[in-house]
């Protein structure tokens, strides 16, 4: 795995989560070139190619960012305000997948410019299913935007 | 002094004056009654006197006895009238009266002489110049005497209409003086009474339009005793009562604002509470779940029987586990969500239900009956939480039926629409009846149907949020009526 060029970025602090999310998408021949960060601090250092991150480059963007909502530091509502407040990343398309369902934070979420909103449910196969149709969307059919950098 | 008091007392003083006005009129026209009886009397004696100077003359010229009859009896009428006058009182008067009576006597004796000298000019003519001498110069005293009787009859008349216009003048400068009072009176008492109503009513005006405008601080502070004191004290007393109820208002206002921001706060620790609630407990139940499939695929030649069912009982546990939690979070949500009423048609809704609940009872024999639903006013969304709630009960009982009849209709009681669903499912036992709409209450056993106990409470709710009432009749394997109101439109949200 290279944080050179991703293809997604998981931005998750449940290990229990980013274990059953990897499991799925390697299962399904997605998780080539997967970078998993543990809070939103480090997923904006990733981002924006700062701190540990600085030898990146901003125009190897990921093709897609998994972003958990409920996370240590910098929450995942910040995240993305950050993200689609940037013209550098604004293009980054970011689904939002989290444990919560309340009204409020998909409506927060779209208000700040995410592109999908997935509720993960506590079925393994309903979430699977969730995981690896997310994955095949935006890794394989999906054409990213080329980003300025 | 009261303004009812002072115009009393004015009307009053006005009353007693004219009856003084009155009375000196009355006195006045007694007195003008009177100077008109002595001037008449005064007019009589001058006829009088007038006729015994005719009659003397005559008797001077002619000496017949039928003359000396006629001026005695004159004489002594005007006798009469002379003693009858007693009217005059006046010293004045009483003292011509006087000198007329001794006048009179006077020309009585003198006549009578004047009578004695003729029979003697009769008797004795050789000494007739002399009597003649003697008779003229009678006469000329007679004629002097009744001269001076009838100048003194006419100052009496003249008198009396002196006496006339004298007590006219008075009663005129009376009136005029008194009446003058009169006028004074009221005109001053209408002044002061309207000087001391037409200021303090402005103030009160202005009074009014301040404490109108909100200023409650405001007194007009107007001193006086009457009636227009009277009210402006009780206008102060108004607005003084007016500001501490305000003042109380406004300390309830503050207390209601301060028990919605606690209550607001609570509310925000109950969101925060079941928002916890759906991050943090799925994400465990979703690792137990989860491992336990990737155990069960990855591992299975591996395990046991025993170990693999062990295993199952662990994902259906967690699946039951995150049910309940979706469930819950559906009923709290409820309480916070706030009611959007709308026109809602009935039919439309219960058939998108039953397209939606199709597959739950696919391959099973089931007749539906759907009768006819009235327009009404409810949250859609939460309505039609309801009739799923109540119709996959319905499916859901009546599972070991091998024709499950189920009916959904509405009727009029009561003036209200009732709306029902009716099923020949397995029923249950009234006296648990009670426990039906509790949260995690089940009348039957988890491996015979499976639920969360959530259904019926959150049917409850939505139902109570609509203002209506919500019941169960049924009897064991005789199947169960479900039926609701809605409520009116101003049921509480």
């Amino acid at each position: 795995m290279t944080d050179n060029v991703v293809e997604i970025l998981l931005v998750e602090d449940n290990p229990n989560d980013v274990e059953l999310t990897l499991h799925t998408l390697k299962r399904h021949h997605l998780a080539k070139r997967i970078h998993v960060v543990g809070d939103g601090a480090e997923a904006l250092a990733f981002l924006f190619c700062t701190g540990a991150y600085a030898h990146r480059h901003l125009s190897h963007g990921p093709k897609v960012i998994l972003l958990d909502l409920k996370l240590p530091r910098v929450d995942g509502l910040e995240v993305l305000q950050r993200l689609k407040g940037d013209p550098r990343t604004r293009m980054l398309p970011v689904v939002v997948l989290t444990s919560s369902r309340e009204e409020r934070d998909v409506v927060e979420s779209y208000r700040l410019g995410v592109n999908s909103y997935i509720t993960k449910p506590v079925d393994f196969e309903q979430f699977t299913e969730a995981v690896r149709t997310l994955g095949l969307y935006w890794v394989i059919l999906n054409q990213p935007p080329v980003l300025p950098g | 002094m009261k303004i009812a008091i002072r115009l009393s007392l004015a009307g009053l003083s006005s009353v007693g004056i004219v009856a003084v006005i009155g009375t000196m009129l009355l006195f006045a026209t007694q007195q003008v009654r009177r100077e008109l009886t002595k001037n008449e009397t005064a007019g009589n004696i001058f006829h009088a006197v007038t006729a015994v100077r005719y009659l003397t003359l005559e008797y001077v010229l002619r000496h017949e006895e039928r003359v000396q009859t006629q001026w005695q009896l004159k004489h002594e009428s005007l006798s009469t009238l002379l003693a009858g006058a007693t009217e005059f009182t006046g010293s004045q008067d009483q003292a011509i009266m006087d000198k007329l009576r001794y006048t009179h006597e006077k020309v009585g004796s003198l006549f009578l002489r004047l009578v004695i000298n003729h029979q003697e000019r009769q008797i004795d003519k050789g000494k007739d110049a002399v009597l003649e001498e003697l008779d003229s110069r009678l006469t000329g005293q007679i004629t002097n005497k009744t001269q001076v009787m009838l100048s003194d009859a006419l100052s009496l008349s003249r008198q009396s209409r002196v006496g006339v216009l004298e007590a006219q003048h008075r009663v005129s400068v009376a009136v005029m003086a008194f009446g003058g009072i009169v006028v004074c009176i009221i005109v001053s008492t209408l002044f002061l009474t309207l000087r001391s109503v037409t200021r303090p009513l402005a103030k009160l005006r202005e009074g009014t339009a301040v404490v109108g405008a909100g200023n409650l601080g405001f007194q007009l502070g107007v001193t006086t005793h009457d009636e227009i004191g009277e009210l402006a004290r009780a206008f102060d007393q108004m607005t003084e009562k007016l500001k501490t109820t305000t003042v109380s208002r406004d300390e309830l206002e503050q207390r209601v604002i301060e028990r919605t921001a606690q209550l607001e706060a609570a509310n925000k620790e109950l969101e925060a509470f079941s928002y916890s609630i759906s991050h943090d407990l799925r994400a465990p139940l979703r690792a137990i779940h989860g491992f336990s499939r990737i155990v069960l695929e990855a591992h299975a030649p591996h395990l046991a029987d025993e170990a693999q069912r062990y295993l199952h009982l662990v994902c259906a546990n967690a699946q039951h586990m995150g049910q309940l939690i979706d469930d819950l979070l559906t009923f709290s949500r409820l309480s916070r969500q706030p009611l959007k009423r709308q026109r809602v048609v009935c039919a439309d809704l219960v058939r998108q239900v039953l397209e939606e609940l199709e597959g739950e009872h696919a391959g099973r024999r089931v007749d539906i009956a759907v009768g006819a639903l009235p327009l009404c006013q409810a949250d859609p969304a939460l309505l039609k939480q309801v009739l799923v709630n109540l119709c996959a009960n319905a499916l859901k009982f009546t599972r070991q039926r091998e024709v499950a009849v189920i009916e959904i209709g509405c009727h009029e009681a009561g003036g209200e629409s009732v709306y029902f669903v009716k099923d020949n499912g397995i029923g249950f036992d009234m006296q648990y009846v009670g426990k039906l709409f509790g949260v995690f209450q089940r009348l039957h056993r988890t491996d015979e149907y499976d639920g969360t106990g959530v259904g019926l409470a959150i049917v409850q709710r939505i139902i109570h949020r609509h203002g209506g009432r919500v019941w169960a009749e049924a009897a064991v394997n005789q199947g169960a009526t479900f039926s609701f109101t809605l409520g009116g439109d101003l049921a509480h949200d």
